[in-house]
């Protein structure tokens, strides 16, 4: 099972093929929507099925949705897999 | 029959057990026969009469995606009352801002009743320690209640609904539509499209909305037709689900604006298939439909029945009840070589019957036809600006050929973000005064973005050189995303003097965005400060 550090780490790769993260920048547990440019409804939710992919698991769209930062995406994931 | 109430009574009493719709919200499906439809909506009805409202009182329903939607609106025909449907405030959006923009639009518009649900009333008084309007909270134990009350035979030219346009609410203008206008453009909507009873339209779209009110409801209140209603907010995470109920409910028609053609094509998992076969079209409309966006979607779909002679357009607005042009269904739609439009521009189609289009010398696209609005609810000034002579006029720029009509954009500000309009001054107004930027020295302007085939708002704003850049962004964001429940794609800071202004001294949207496209502006604005 990932580490909280390893999940992190691998949202933040889904993250750079969907969002314009520019290059060096770091992405941390409280990287928030308005920290990335391009991230609005749309591509936010291209970005949790690529999130899913990543991870094979399906997540609960309104917890995606309310989620208010990468800290909270990377705890629901760990909290979906430790469920699976 | 000449008005709504008296059609849906039809409606229950001839075909009580048909379909009007199947409603999904979180994975469970319940069909509303019209029998139902109608003893549910003469239940509010009758919580409107032990109310005091009385035929012409003005409702706004404000709901989430439920039942109730269609139940406390169509009660509000039954009594007579004139209903209109407004959004719930996202939950990104700040209340306190939401209620004080209603509040500004009530006083003007002076609403009877206020239909919605507990959290809203609840967040409304706590925001809002004089909110006075009298408020019903939709539930169910409304729907126990309706016996005996009989239809409001209302006539022909009587209002029958306020269709409310998009913007900042404050500046909202209601469309006022009478029973007559809304059966007529339905009538020759349907005809434009051979809509029959056997038809099955799949929806996600609003009702607040022109789209989802008249081809999806309001259709199926007149004609007696089935829909399945999937709910916006879950259709977005989940854009698949539309496909899904065509596949369910062997559906034959979805309306949907040109970004939802590609958000279903990035939200399909590689080797998903669906059996589509049963579509008889994809009609776009709300927003410009993009000849890409049609061959991208066509060729995904490819291997479930989808071919370009499914994929549609239809120009379409309130002000007209729904439809003005719609391209015709079983043929390719054409697309017209333009200078400036590298994909070409989309033919919209021909106008519905009845229909008139007359194009200005300026390229103003200007309508008339039978089924035209009223005029705005209590703005008579707006009707005059925009209703003259008996032509509307559009703000929207086009050209006829060969007797289709094709739009080239916008005389006004206006951008159209996945199918919401805003208005670029609008957005201006909103983060003028926060600190770090100097007032009066910002543009927002709309730029195509290629992974979603959407407009996105990029704001460029000259900042004080003092301030920093990165926080100013921030604030920026976060003002608009709470204030108009818009996410900016992005903040571009710029230093006092980048942006450029035209001859007459105002900062030019068009000259400065073709400086942000082509990297000048982010090459000046960026270094200097270091971020």
């Amino acid at each position: 099972m990932d580490t909280d550090t390893a999940i992190l780490d691998r949202v933040a790769s889904v993250m750079t093929q969907v969002f314009n993260v520019p290059p060096g920048a770091t992405i941390t547990r409280a990287t928030t929507s308005a920290d990335v440019d391009g991230w609005d409804s749309l591509s936010h939710s291209i970005f949790i099925l690529g999130v899913e992919d990543e991870f094979g698991t399906d997540l609960p769209i309104d917890k995606t949705y309310e989620m208010k930062d990468i800290g909270d995406l990377v705890d629901l994931i760990a909290a979906q897999r430790s469920t699976a | 029959m000449t008005d709504l109430a008296s059609l849906l009574n039809s409606h229950s009493r001839t075909r009580p057990d048909a379909p009007f719709c199947t409603f999904v919200a979180k994975g469970a499906a319940q069909t509303i026969t019209f029998a139902q439809l109608y003893e549910r909506s003469a239940a509010y009805a009758a919580a409107y009469r032990r109310e005091g409202v009385v035929p012409g009182d003005l409702v706004i329903v404000i709901l989430e995606h439920s039942p109730h939607l269609f139940y406390s609106y169509l009660g509000a025909i039954l009594a007579g009352a004139v209903p209109s449907f407004m959004p719930f405030p996202s939950p990104k959006q700040r209340a306190d801002l939401y209620w004080a923009d209603h509040a500004a639009l009530f006083a003007r518009i002076a609403p009877r009743l206020l239909v919605t649900y507990a959290a809203n009333l609840a967040s409304a008084r706590a925001e809002l320690p004089g909110f006075a309007i009298p408020t019903l909270v939709a539930d169910d134990a409304i729907l126990a209640g309706g016996d005996g009350v009989a239809p409001h035979a209302a006539g022909a030219d009587d209002v029958a609904c306020l269709q409310h346009s998009s913007g900042t609410t404050g500046l909202k203008k209601g469309v006022m539509l009478t029973h007559r206008e809304i059966l007529a453009e339905v009538a020759a909507y349907a005809s434009a499209i051979d809509f029959t009873q056997d038809d099955v339209v799949a929806s996600w779209l609003p009702l607040y909305h022109d789209m989802g009110f008249v081809a999806v409801f309001m259709t199926s209140v007149v004609l007696g037709t089935h829909f399945v209603a999937l709910d916006p907010f879950e259709w977005t995470m989940r854009p698949t689900m539309l496909l899904d109920a065509i596949r369910d409910h062997r559906a034959t028609f979805t309306w949907l604006p040109n970004f939802g053609f590609s958000h279903i094509v990035n939200g399909a998992r590689r080797d998903a298939t669906w059996d589509l076969s049963s579509m008889r079209a994809f009609i776009s409309c709300s927003e410009p439909a993009k000849a890409h966006t049609f061959a991208r979607f066509a060729a995904r779909f490819a291997d479930c029945g989808v071919t370009p002679e499914k994929l549609h357009v239809c120009y379409a607005m309130a002000e007209n009840v729904f439809a003005v042009t719609q391209t015709k269904l079983g043929t390719r739609v054409a697309v017209a070589a333009r200078e400036g439009f590298a994909d070409g521009v989309v033919s919209c189609g021909p106008p519905v019957d009845g229909v008139e289009i007359r194009i200005e010398a300026d390229g103003e696209v200007c309508i008339r036809s039978p089924y035209l609005f009223d005029g705005y609810y209590k703005l008579p000034e707006k009707t005059r600006e925009k209703l003259r002579d008996g032509w509307y006029h559009s703000g929207d720029l086009g050209f006829i050929r060969d007797g289709e009509l094709y739009v080239t954009g916008r005389m006004d500000d206006m951008l159209i973000v996945a199918g919401r309009n805003y208005f670029a001054h609008e957005i201006e107004a909103v983060v003028n005064d926060l600190p770090g930027i100097f007032p009066g020295r910002n543009v927002a302007i709309g730029v195509e973005d290629p992974r979603t085939d959407a407009t996105v708002v990029v704001l460029l704003a000259e900042c004080r050189p003092e301030a920093d850049f990165a926080a100013v962004g921030l604030a920026i964001k976060r003002q608009v995303l709470e204030r108009l429940g818009l996410a900016l794609a992005a903040v571009v800071p710029l230093n006092q003097g980048d942006l450029i202004k035209t001859t007459s001294g105002k900062i030019s949207r068009t000259k400065n965005k073709e400086l942000y496209l082509d990297g000048t502006l982010i090459r000046t604005g960026a270094p200097r400060n270091g971020h």
